[in-house]
Formats: C-alpha cells, sequence, structure tokens
C-alpha cells in the first residue's frame, strides 16, 4: 500500500511522519524542546514587555498591546494550521491531518478569546468602549463562533473519522473571514487601528514597542507548537484507546 | 436539468415545510420584534430593514437540512454522486430550488411586512433588491452545512450555527445597500455590488464544496 | 505601578496567564490520564 512505501522516506517529510507510533516519538522527543523555548521566550519576551517605556498616546496601557497582539495573529495563524490540515485530509488524505485539525481548534478558540478579552481590556481606556462593532471586532467575532462551530461539528458524529471529511471542508469554507479580518481595518475606516507592522514597506512601530512585540509573538507560536503537538499526542492515544476497547469488546462478545 | 428543477421545487412544496413555512416564520419574526422593542413608529422604520433581513437569514437557514436528507434516506444520494451530470450542476439545481421555495417567498412578501413595519415604499423597494440580490448566497452557503451534516440526525441547529457565520457578510452589505440608498451621504452601488459578487461567487464555491463532501461520504 | 490603567493591565495580563498556563496543564494533565487508561487496557487485553 501506498503509506508503507511512503514511510520508508526519512521522517524529514510529512509523509515520514504519517505512522501514529512515529509521529509519538517524533513528538516525544521534540516536546521538551519546544516547551523549554516557549519559557525561555516568554521570560524574555515579559521582561521587554513590562520595561518597555510608556507610549506618548496611550500611555501603560501599552502594556495590552503585548498580550494583545500575540494572540490575534495566533488566532488568525492556528486557523491556517487548521486549513492547511485540511488540505491534508481532502486532498492529500494523510492520516494524521485530522489529528492535526482537531488538536488545533480549541487551541485557536483559546487564542480568539483572548484575543477578544484583552481588546476590550485596552480598548476601555483606550477609546472608552467595552465593545464597538467595527469591521475587525466583528470579524475576530465571528472567527471565534466559526472555531466554536468546528468543534461542535466534530463532536457531533458517534466514530470520530467519520468527522473528518466535514469539518475539513468546513474549515475550509469558513476560511475566507482570515483575509476579511486582515483586510477589514484597510477596507472600512472604523475605530480599530489600521496595521502597522504588517505592511509592505517597514513597520510603522517604534523599536521600543515592536521589538518586545516580536518576542512576544515568537513566545505565542512556540507555546502553540507545544501544545498542538501535546494536544495531537492525546488525540492519537484517545485514539488506541477507543480501538482497544472496541476490540475487548469485541472478543468478548465472542468469547 | 428543467426537470430536476421542476421536482425539487414541487416536492419542496408538497413537504410543507416549503414557502408557505418559510413565509409564515417571517411573519412570527416580523411580528415578534415590535412587542419587544415597542410600538414606536420611527424606530420601527429605522430598524425595519434590519429586521427584514434578519427574518430572512433566519427563515432561509429553516430547511436546509432537508435540503439532502432525503435523499440520503431513501438511498438515492449514492445515485446522485453517480450520475453522469456533474455533480457541482445537480447541487446548484438544488440550491436554487431551495432559493426558489424559500428565499424568493420571503423577497415577495417584503412589501406587506415592510408595510407592517412602517418602511416607505421607496424604502421597501431597495429591501426587496437587496434581499433578492444577497438571500441566494444563503441558500448557496447553506447547502455546505447541509452537505456537511447530511450524516447527523437533528443536524439543523448545528447547520445553523455552521452556516450563519459565513453569511453575516452578506447581511452587513445588504443593511449597508440599504443604509446607503435612504442616506445619500453613504453609497449603495458598492455595498451592492459586493452583494451581488457574493451570490455569484459562492454560487459556485458553495456546490463545488458540497459536491466534495458528498462524493467523499458516497465513498 | 501601572497608575491609573491598572485595572485594565493587570486582569488583561492574569486572564492570559491563567488560560494559557490552564490550557498547558489540562492538556498534560489529560496525557498523563490516557497514558495510564492505554496501559491499563493493554494490560487487560494481553491477559
Amino acid at each position: 500500500m501506498t503509506i508503507e512505501t511512503a514511510t520508508d522516506n526519512k521522517a524529514s517529510n510529512l509523509w515520514g511522519l504519517a505512522n501514529p507510533t512515529r509521529f509519538m516519538r517524533f513528538a516525544d522527543s521534540v516536546i521538551p524542546f519546544c516547551f523549554i523555548a516557549t519559557v525561555l521566550l516568554f521570560a524574555i519576551g515579559l521582561y521587554m514587555s513590562l520595561n518597555a517605556p510608556e507610549d506618548y498616546q496611550q500611555g501603560a496601557t501599552v502594556l495590552i498591546m503585548f498580550i494583545h497582539v500575540p494572540a490575534a495573529w495566533l488566532a488568525m495563524m492556528t486557523y491556517s494550521v487548521m486549513s492547511v490540515s485540511a488540505l491534508g485530509t481532502i486532498v492529500w488524505r494523510h492520516p494524521l491531518a485530522d489529528v492535526s485539525l482537531r488538536a488545533a481548534a480549541p487551541l485557536g478558540a483559546v487564542f480568539t478569546f483572548l484575543a477578544l478579552a484583552t481588546g476590550s481590556l485596552w480598548g476601555k481606556p483606550m477609546w472608552g468602549t467595552w465593545w464597538e462593532w467595527d469591521a475587525r471586532m466583528t470579524s475576530v467575532l465571528i472567527l471565534f463562533i466559526i472555531y466554536l462551530g468546528l468543534i461542535a461539528l466534530s463532536k457531533a458524529f458517534d466514530e470520530p473519522s467519520e468527522a473528518a471529511q466535514p469539518v475539513a471542508v468546513m474549515t475550509l469554507t469558513g476560511f475566507v473571514i482570515i483575509p476579511i479580518i486582515k483586510f477589514s481595518v484597510d477596507w472600512w475606516n472604523t475605530l480599530h487601528q489600521p496595521a502597522s507592522v504588517s505592511r509592505f514597506d517597514r513597520p510603522a512601530m517604534a523599536p521600543e514597542f515592536l521589538y518586545p512585540l516580536l518576542v512576544m509573538a515568537l513566545a505565542y507560536i512556540a507555546l502553540f507548537f507545544t501544545l498542538h503537538l501535546m494536544s495531537m499526542r492525546n488525540e492519537v492515544l484517545s485514539r488506541r484507546i477507543r480501538s482497544l476497547k472496541m476490540k475487548t469488546a469485541r472478543s468478548k462478545g465472542i468469547s | 436539468m428543467i426537470a430536476l428543477l421542476k421536482r425539487e421545487i414541487v416536492s419542496s412544496w408538497r413537504s410543507g415545510s416549503g414557502a408557505l413555512m418559510g413565509v409564515l416564520f417571517f411573519l412570527t419574526v416580523v411580528t415578534v420584534f415590535p412587542f419587544a422593542v415597542g410600538p414606536d413608529t420611527r424606530l420601527l422604520t429605522q430598524l425595519a430593514p434590519a429586521i427584514l433581513w434578519i427574518g430572512a437569514l433566519l427563515a432561509s437557514l429553516l430547511g436546509l437540512d432537508r435540503l439532502f436528507t432525503q435523499e440520503r434516506e431513501d438511498g438515492s444520494l449514492d445515485l446522485l454522486v453517480m450520475q453522469s451530470h456533474p455533480l457541482m450542476l445537480t447541487i446548484f439545481i438544488k440550491a436554487s430550488a431551495h432559493w426558489f421555495t424559500t428565499g424568493l417567498p420571503l423577497v415577495l412578501a417584503t412589501p406587506l411586512f415592510g408595510i407592517m413595519l412602517n418602511l416607505s415604499p421607496a424604502a421597501v423597494g431597495v429591501t426587496m433588491v437587496t434581499l433578492l440580490a444577497g438571500t441566494p448566497a444563503i441558500s448557496f452557503i447553506g447547502t455546505v452545512g447541509a452537505a456537511v451534516a447530511v450524516k447527523l440526525p437533528r443536524g439543523g441547529m448545528l447547520i445553523s450555527i455552521l452556516v450563519l457565520p459565513l453569511v453575516i457578510p452578506v447581511l452587513i452589505f445588504g443593511i449597508a445597500a440599504i443604509a446607503g440608498a435612504s442616506n445619500t451621504s453613504q453609497p449603495f452601488t458598492g455595498p451592492f455590488l459586493f452583494l451581488c459578487a457574493i451570490t455569484l461567487f459562492t454560487s459556485v464555491l458553495g456546490p463545488l464544496a458540497a459536491s466534495v463532501m458528498l462524493r467523499h461520504s458516497a465513498d | 505601578m501601572f497608575g491609573e490603567y491598572a485595572p485594565f493591565i493587570i486582569p488583561a495580563y492574569s486572564l492570559t496567564i491563567v488560560t494559557l498556563s490552564g490550557a498547558a496543564i489540562l492538556i498534560f494533565l489529560n496525557y498523563r490520564m490516557r497514558k495510564a487508561e492505554l496501559k491499563a487496557l493493554e494490560e487487560k487485553f494481553k491477559k
């Protein structure tokens, strides 16, 4: 069968990890390093953030930017990871693609929730409102609902493998919200700040704010990798448990 | 293809949950709002386009779960997938039939409900036009939700949860177009063209995604 | 320390830290639980 020959290749390509056992060994060896990297990056990032100067306009509340912006970036990055996983399920039928998608969805929901909550706490002192129905905030809220809907869909099937294709198709359908979030601050001139980092020319932020932000962003990304791999490990384990339970039930039934 | 369209429309009408039920639901929503909001006619006039759009949205979500379940129950879903006609086209026809029996009657019922909500005739006209341009998008996006949840016994609410976030942009552009038509400082053509674009875009992508889903589940 | 903005900054940071570490802890505890369950099942199956 094709999968056996594919996994003969080096584990350097994704098909090398298609074998769940090999993936588990890979995860077990990589996760501790990811965890250490995460802790280090957070330590450095928090130190840099809390020592950043006060912003001329925003005062100390600029500190919230260092946890709000990375959360929002991760909310979108997680959905992109999920979308690539969805393609893995639909187009390439990679065995672990569905595991990756299911593991990432709750993480994405958490990041989106944090983006919304910290954004609200930033908005109240800055612009006087806890919430505004402006373009970016509304589309991030929509992203949150999409995450929750996907999680609900994945739990609605009796057999986890049955859920793989529906969740993948729905994930890709929902991807349209990502460019809407990205460009919403350009298309609609409303309350939320326009892009100042990911512009095509030089970022418009001063270095004393940009560097802590970038370090915190790296910390969040490292955290995502760690939690995602850990979560995928759990999902593989739970599938094994499930199939063992079915085997014992069957053998008990026969004997 | 015309035969399929006719058959879809007839079966939708007959199943009773077709046009009449959608319009009745629309009526219920339109009636409930003034009770909640109060009979202040000026407030109702302001809210009327939103109430009509929300009503049309919710009523269109009804009946999405029945889009494919009947075929699944009698086993003809596999036949549909294996036909020589492109599956996408078949799904497009089914979605259009859904719109004919759900979205279109809502558009036609708008004048009556608009008057009930104290909308001016011009505003009623604009609302009808935006609903006409936007409700097909709801049907097309809905087919993906219906295809994805076809094997679930109580998929109806889940389909609504999945489809609603995706149709919010349709709602936003619809309301923006209406606001633009009545308020000269805001544009009408921009949002309206976006609305038409979304409908055209989803008329292709919706059936495409649904066909990917159904083809897999038939394997 | 953060002046007048403390009631916003402190909840934001604490919410973030609690949520993210909570997620990590939950995932880790889940891992231990499933590993134990798998081991128990494998023992039973071998018998």
